[in-house]
């Protein structure tokens, strides 16, 4: 069994202002990510390859944060969410993003995880069902910002 | 004092880059490759004083790259900057002569942190 803890509000907001800037204000909020909305599903996988954690946001938020990273126009984020995907120019940003918050899930932990890939999921194409979650809200100055949540699978 | 930075993302190549910076690293400048086999031609193209690395990287992963360096006998300094975080990853790394171990994500301090002892040898 993963003994791999969740992220709480602190660690959140550590690792959005290491990776976003100081500026990023963080708040546990319900209901999290809007699942009825293209939202983004990152997996995190064991040594055995198993799905372990995942981090969920909304479309907006995804996008955001992967302009964010390297000050890509909000307007190209934007234009993607209205789209429903994530931004070509922004992917790669936002799995680097992702990939780095893998250490939300390592503090205090010895279970090894790494960040396996991220997908839009739709209704029709959902993310795995949770155990258990954790919800947060994510204001990132000039960008939309939106819903993110941590949750065991 | 130049220094190689190796990271398949751009984006995170130049915040690297704009962390050593910030950490008040002296007379710097930088060069950057996209893979371990990108990092290996810049080594022996530039000679860079220090490198530093992502550990996952498509073609080359850091681990492989630092230990193609030593088998070729070159001892340039050498330090991951990585999401990687686990105790077997850092022994293999200081196993394989990397000397610092920068953890993703980072701030001007950590780098500082890291990289003072070992500039200062």
């Amino acid at each position: 069994m993963c003994s791999n803890p969740l992220p709480t509000l602190k660690t959140i907001e550590k690792m959005m202002h290491c990776l976003l800037g100081d500026q990023v204000a963080a708040k546990n909020s319900v209901p999290g990510p809007d699942l009825t909305k293209p939202h983004v599903v990152a997996s995190y996988v064991n040594d055995a390859n198993e799905v372990q954690r995942i981090l969920v946001c909304d479309l907006a938020l995804a996008n955001s944060m992967g302009a964010a990273m390297s000050m890509i126009p909000a307007a190209v984020a934007n234009d993607a969410t209205k789209a429903g995907i994530v931004a070509q120019n922004i992917e790669s940003n936002l799995g680097e993003v992702l990939n780095i918050c893998v250490n939300l899930f390592t503090e205090d932990s010895t279970d090894r995880l790494t960040y396996s890939n991220l997908r839009v999921c739709t209704p029709k194409d959902p993310a795995p069902a949770v155990k258990q979650s954790v919800k947060f809200a994510l204001d990132i100055p000039r960008y939309i910002g939106g819903s993110l949540s941590a949750g065991s699978v | 004092m130049k220094v190689l930075v190796v990271d398949d993302s751009k984006a995170m190549r130049m915040i690297v880059i704009r962390t050593l910076k910030q950490a008040g690293i002296n007379n710097l400048t930088t060069i950057e490759a996209a893979s371990g086999v990108e990092g290996l031609a810049m080594v022996a193209d530039h000679k860079p004083n220090a490198i530093l690395s992502d550990w996952n990287m498509p073609e080359m992963k850091g681990i492989d790259f630092l230990k193609k360096l030593r088998e070729d006998g070159n001892e340039t300094l050498f330090g991951f900057v990585t999401s990687e975080c686990s105790p077997e990853v850092k022994k293999e790394a200081e196993d394989a002569g990397a000397k610092f171990f920068i953890v993703k994500p980072f701030t001007p301090n950590s780098f500082e942190a890291a990289l003072a002892p070992v500039l200062a040898n």
